[in-house]
């Protein structure tokens, strides 16, 4: 069975995912072979000498240290090609003081632009998960994804209406990021419905687009994150399906 | 018996057939409907493939009350209901809620109340809220929790259990005034949710709101719902752990 939410370029056809229909416990293989080939892509694609960016290393560990607390036996599940003694050297991962005055300057009366709306959601949620203006931006995000099935570059005031390019790559992968990471911190599960939704947008987009515009690193992270995710719940809700 | 100041806009789904039959056997009968036809080949979003259905025990056992309204022959087009019940209908050719024939024959109906059951994922607009006439919706998720799109399957997965809630719509998505809920345990056969079992408990809330209407001749708005998590449609994945989940079973 081929997994069918990525077959076509999503930010061309997207995808409502309206009264999908029941296809048996074989989707779970069908998506788990569509990720890992994308996986197997990414690890193919890096460079040995390349080394992971703060911004992957630092999700890499919070999303490592809430597996450890939450679910250690999906620990080993989760291995993303990361250069471990790149995640070593950081010392000071927080910038705490720009991140809280970053998160406060951002205001619905006026426009967004949406690579550092995300940045700032980014380091806000790893300072602080349950402020409650990173929920309150990162459901504005949600909703504008989850209706047009884009993000725009700039958001006009009042965060309804978009402008600007709204094919970047790179806004998409950090959407899937934050999710992450936000969803590792507070396991609600429409941030992992939304996550999928942006998993299967990327991976409907040409391989060599994604290879130029995400970092390296950045692609596995984002993919073996959500892979965990749904093994865990997959597991807690007594589901077993045949793995190749 | 028939309730004069309800009427109902239904389009062709198999939530309206629901909706129908139950108010039918529970002799709750609205004094009109304006069904939406579907003209098109498409099957739109509620509506169902009828081969999907052919073999599909409609005669089903329900152990629990909870279930008494999931008894219904999905094939039975709206209209034959209708008929049958002596029930005054118009049928517009339009699946546009706000096509101008709709909103006028609305206007132009003396109830007061519509019970709503439209296509899927279409938002009410001002102008069927300038019409004056109020719109009885029952959402498919236990207000105020689960607002928004495909609730029930998020709260399978987090509470093990479905819901309904009646409300009167506004311009805002499920952010009421709420009239009635409750919430039901799982049904037997999750697949059958989007069509069966879903419309079965929105249909089961409809009835006890309208019982209760009639028996105190109006509605009692419980809470206004400004709070509460909205969801989007759930990803298919999600949807099958909805679905297969072995836990709590």
């Amino acid at each position: 069975m081929n997994y069918l939410y990525n077959q076509q370029n999503l930010l061309e056809a997207p995808e409502k995912y309206m009264y999908t229909k029941y296809q048996g416990i074989d989707l779970f293989q069908s998506y788990l072979n569509s990720r890992n080939n994308e996986l197997k892509k990414c690890r193919e694609n890096i460079s040995r000498s390349s080394s992971s960016s703060l911004i992957i290393q630092r999700a890499f560990i919070v999303i490592k240290q809430n597996l450890i607390s939450n679910s250690p036996n999906a620990l080993k599940s989760f291995c993303p090609h990361i250069k471990q003694e790149d995640v070593k050297n950081i010392n000071s991962p927080f910038d705490t003081d720009i991140d809280l005055a970053r998160m406060n300057n951002i205001f619905l009366d006026e426009s967004v632009k949406t690579s550092i709306l995300l940045d700032t959601l980014f380091g806000s949620i790893l300072l602080d998960v349950n402020n409650i203006n990173n929920k309150i931006w990162l459901d504005r995000l949600v909703q504008r994804f989850e209706v047009t099935k884009k993000l725009y570059e700039e958001y006009l005031p009042g965060f309804r209406k978009g402008r600007g390019q709204n094919n970047l790559i790179k806004l998409y992968w950090l959407f899937a990021l934050v999710l992450s990471i936000y969803y590792a911190e507070t396991n609600q599960i429409k941030y992992l419905s939304t996550l999928l939704k942006v998993c299967d947008l990327i991976t409907s987009l040409p391989f060599k687009d994604l290879a130029r515009d995400i970092p390296e690193f950045g692609l596995d992270l984002v993919l073996s994150s959500e892979i965990v995710f749904l093994e865990i719940l997959l597991k807690a809700k007594g589901i077993e399906y045949d793995h190749e | 018996m028939i309730m004069n100041d309800i009427a109902m806009m239904a389009a062709d789904t198999s939530r309206s057939r629901v909706y129908v039959q139950s108010l039918v056997r529970n002799n709750l009968l609205p004094r009109f409907v304006l069904v939406l036809g579907n003209k098109a080949n498409t099957v739109l979003p509620g509506q169902i493939n009828n081969s999907d259905f052919e073999n599909t025990n409609q005669d089903m056992e329900i152990s629990h009350d909870y279930w008494s309204e999931a008894n219904n022959n999905l094939l039975e087009p709206i209209q034959a209901t209708l008929e049958a019940s002596s029930i005054e209908f118009e049928q517009l050719e339009t699946t546009n809620l706000h096509d101008p024939a709709v909103i006028k024959s609305i206007c132009d109906r003396p109830e007061s109340t519509f019970i709503y059951s439209g296509y899927g994922g279409v938002i009410l607009r001002k102008e069927l809220f300038l019409t004056g006439k109020k719109f009885l919706h029952v959402h498919g998720g236990y207000l105020p929790n689960y607002k928004g799109s495909t609730t029930n399957y998020y709260s399978l997965i987090v509470d093990n259990s479905i819901g309904a809630s009646s409300l009167f719509l506004d311009e805002d998505i499920d952010s009421g005034p709420m009239l009635r809920r409750k919430k039901f345990p799982p049904p037997e056969d999750r697949t059958q949710i989007d069509h069966i079992y879903d419309s079965a408990a929105r249909a089961k809330v409809l009835v006890e709101t309208l019982q209760e209407y009639q028996n105190s001749g109006e509605f009692q708005c419980k809470a206004d719902l400004e709070k509460g998590e909205t969801y989007f449609i759930i990803h298919p994945i999600l949807k099958h752990i909805a679905i297969l989940s072995k836990n709590n079973r």
